[in-house]
């Protein structure tokens, strides 16, 4: 097989139309889930987190007296007031007037929907939130504050104050203070400045940097306090990317799918069997498909990567962090870092979509028209996604045996070969009927 | 030489063609019969989009199905519905054809270039086919079954859609080709045939009814024209075919 038959054949896959509506739902993604990288991301937390401790741990040093603590206290009372003022601000109009006032909301509608009606009159959150806001609209109400919660607050005035809330509390006690500090990658000032510095290369990805920050990791027993961090940004990259794999599995379908039913419909099908090549123009097609799956694939995952991590500031950041480490020790079952976590979820995602475009190759050459092969194409697709969603699952949640993992990306790598491999073996010796 | 041995073809149990032996050298041959006789069945094999039930096809001597594309590459065959890439030009798909055909860049250029002037299309050679009209399709067609400059020609109705200048500037190609290849046309339009067939084959009850000269064929069913033979031969059946 030339390579100027494969170049042929894969280049045939990008159509203008394609490519119009490849972009326009690439645009379209980003507008509808765009805005999830914020909602779910928590990127970010980790970084001022972090920020934020080692300022508390520089200022501070090992050891903390009282005067400190209340100057702690004192910060915490200003991030707090500044917090209430912005829910006076977006949510006085509807009597919530501090993060107490949300919390007893937001807290009684999720007792609500974990509880029958019986039970509600019996809590005492439900009854307080009812006196205030009345019992039907409780619900609805808690949806409107959450939406504004996320769209009108700065992230930093509401995060600022839940990581200082947390800083206080170690700062309760000298022991809990020495614990918090020892959790910093440093154990003094001067250290700490160094190994901030170092972070600061690693940011840069320094090889010598990475390792010397996977050593201070390793000598502290992983125990930092930003940890708890590169979990959320995990969980923050994996609930955005899934929006993104399933465009991606969308895309590879629409450029798939066309082709060998379209060439089926126009009856060059026939045309190209009948040529030297014969039907090895199959294995040619296939190919083609199968790069401009990584074509799609890199493509997207540029287009995400570029997106998040503008939007994510400092989540590189993150990149070395032992993700099975941080306070969490039982959801991830994987001994990973962010970094390679990433490539994983796109991994993941590349080999799902390469079965997905082996399998919709296979069903548009055995259909006879386009209508056809959408039937069967759409649930195909609609059940990649799922497995992503599915997979997705067994890596954050420890509910599956360690090897269901590789199983899951097996399972359908192996129906999909086996798809094409019946499928050629019968293409390439059966009559070839219209 | 072309030998078609024995070759017998059925779809489910509906028998399209029943022990054909046929033999065809450098020439034109017109095959004709009725619609539905089994023309375009035996054009498919050849072409090896169909394999035999029975009986063997060969190639001076050797089995088509094991020369596999070594074979295919000296075959250019005209389907009867021509099937092309509507955004393609004439030229980018003659060209992309003749990839699949082996056949190298720059002679399919300049070949391409050649042959879409010889069926009066050198001035769209880069105009989009699907602003084409069926004729010019068609032309496009018999430029395709020639890019790789092929020992069989095959065209299987090819003259549809052509208007009469066209035909004519047809013949004159097909006449031209039989010099040196072996020519099948496949028709149930006699005229298509009359003045250029070296030889013609006739099936009838799916079944080989006479491969022979037209001057042959007339004496023996005491006819002035081909035409005459034809309703002579297919009676009933070629009537109903037409009306």
């Amino acid at each position: 097989m030339k390579a100027r038959v494969m170049w042929g054949e894969m280049r045939r896959y990008w159509r203008p139309f394609t490519l119009v509506v490849m972009t326009a739902l690439l645009l379209m993604w980003q507008l509808v889930f765009g805005s999830h990288s914020f909602t779910l991301g928590k990127g970010t937390d980790g970084a001022i987190a972090y920020d934020l401790s080692v300022e508390y741990a520089q200022r501070f040093g090992e050891t903390i007296d009282p005067d400190e603590r209340a100057e702690v206290a004192a910060d915490y009372e200003k991030a707090r007031a500044a917090l209430n003022e912005q829910y006076e601000k977006y949510m006085g109009q509807f009597d919530i007037h501090t993060k107490e006032d949300y919390h007893l909301l937001s807290g009684a509608v999720a007792y609500m929907g974990s509880h029958t009606p019986d039970e509600w009159q019996e809590e005492e959150i439900v009854q307080e939130a009812a006196d205030r806001w009345g019992a039907d609209n409780l619900a609805e109400l808690e949806e409107t504050c959450t939406q504004i919660f996320w769209d009108k607050i700065p992230y930093e005035i509401a995060h600022r104050e839940q990581i200082l809330e947390g800083i206080l509390g170690w700062a309760e006690s000298v022991d809990e203070w020495e614990q918090f500090v020892a959790s910093l990658p440093t154990l003094d000032r001067a250290s700490l400045e160094k190994r901030t510095l170092r972070w600061e290369i690693a940011n840069e990805f320094s090889p010598s940097a990475e390792r010397r920050i996977t050593q201070v990791m390793q000598s502290n027993d992983g125990n930092l306090s930003l940890l708890e961090c590169v979990y959320d940004a995990g969980e923050s990259f994996q609930g955005h990317y899934q929006f993104w794999a399933a465009l991606t599995f969308l895309l590879c379908g629409l450029i798939v799918l066309p082709l060998p039913v379209g060439n089926r419909v126009s009856r060059v099908t026939p045309m190209q069997y009948s040529t030297h090549t014969g039907r090895r123009v199959i294995f040619a097609q296939l190919g083609g498909a199968l790069l401009n799956t990584l074509l799609v694939n890199a493509g997207v995952d540029g287009f995400f990567t570029v997106i998040y991590f503008l939007r994510e500031k400092n989540t590189l950041h993150l990149w070395h962090c032992p993700m099975n480490l941080c306070s969490y020790p039982d959801i991830l079952w994987l001994d990973l870092t962010f970094g390679p976590f990433v490539w994983l979820t796109y991994g993941k995602a590349l080999a799902l979509s390469l079965g997905l475009t082996g399998v919709l190759f296979v069903l548009s050459h055995l259909s006879k028209n386009y209508l056809p092969a959408l039937a069967v194409s759409v649930p195909t697709v609609i059940l990649f996604i799922k497995l992503s969603y599915e997979i997705d699952y067994m890596l954050n949640i420890q509910l599956y045996p360690s090897f269901a993992y590789p199983l899951a990306l097996l399972l359908p790598a192996a129906v999909s070969a086996a798809a094409i491999a019946a499928f050629v073996k019968r293409a390439r010796k059966a009559d070839y009927v219209d | 030489m072309l030998e078609i041995k024995n070759v017998s073809k059925s779809f489910k149990d509906f028998n399209v063609l029943k022990d054909v032996n046929l033999t065809f050298d450098k020439g034109v041959y017109g095959l004709l019969s009725p619609n539905g006789a089994g023309k375009t069945t035996l054009i498919k094999m050849i072409v090896t989009l169909l394999h035999p039930d029975s009986g063997d096809i060969l190639w001076n001597g050797e089995n088509i199905a094991s020369l596999d594309g070594s074979y295919r590459e000296l075959v250019g065959y005209l389907p009867q519905k021509f099937g092309y890439y509507r955004d393609d030009s004439p030229t980018q798909f003659l060209t992309y054809m003749a990839a699949l055909n082996g056949v190298d860049t720059a002679v399919a250029k300049e070949r391409c270039q050649k042959l879409l002037e010889r069926v009066g299309l050198g001035d769209v050679t880069h105009k989009k086919m699907k602003k084409f009209s069926g004729g010019m399709i068609q032309r496009v067609g018999i430029a395709n079954a020639l890019m790789n400059d092929p020992q069989i020609v095959i065209f299987d109705e090819p003259t549809a859609g052509l208007d009469p200048m066209e035909r004519v500037r047809f013949r004159h190609i097909l006449a031209e080709l039989g010099k040196t290849k072996i020519v099948i046309l496949s028709t149930h339009i006699v005229s298509d045939i009359e003045n250029i067939a070296d030889q013609v084959v006739m099936i009838k009850d799916h079944e080989i009814y006479a491969c022979d000269t037209i001057e042959a064929i007339l004496k023996d069913h005491n006819a002035d024209n081909l035409e005459t033979a034809f309703m002579n031969i297919y009676g009933g059946e070629a009537l109903e075919d037409a009306i």
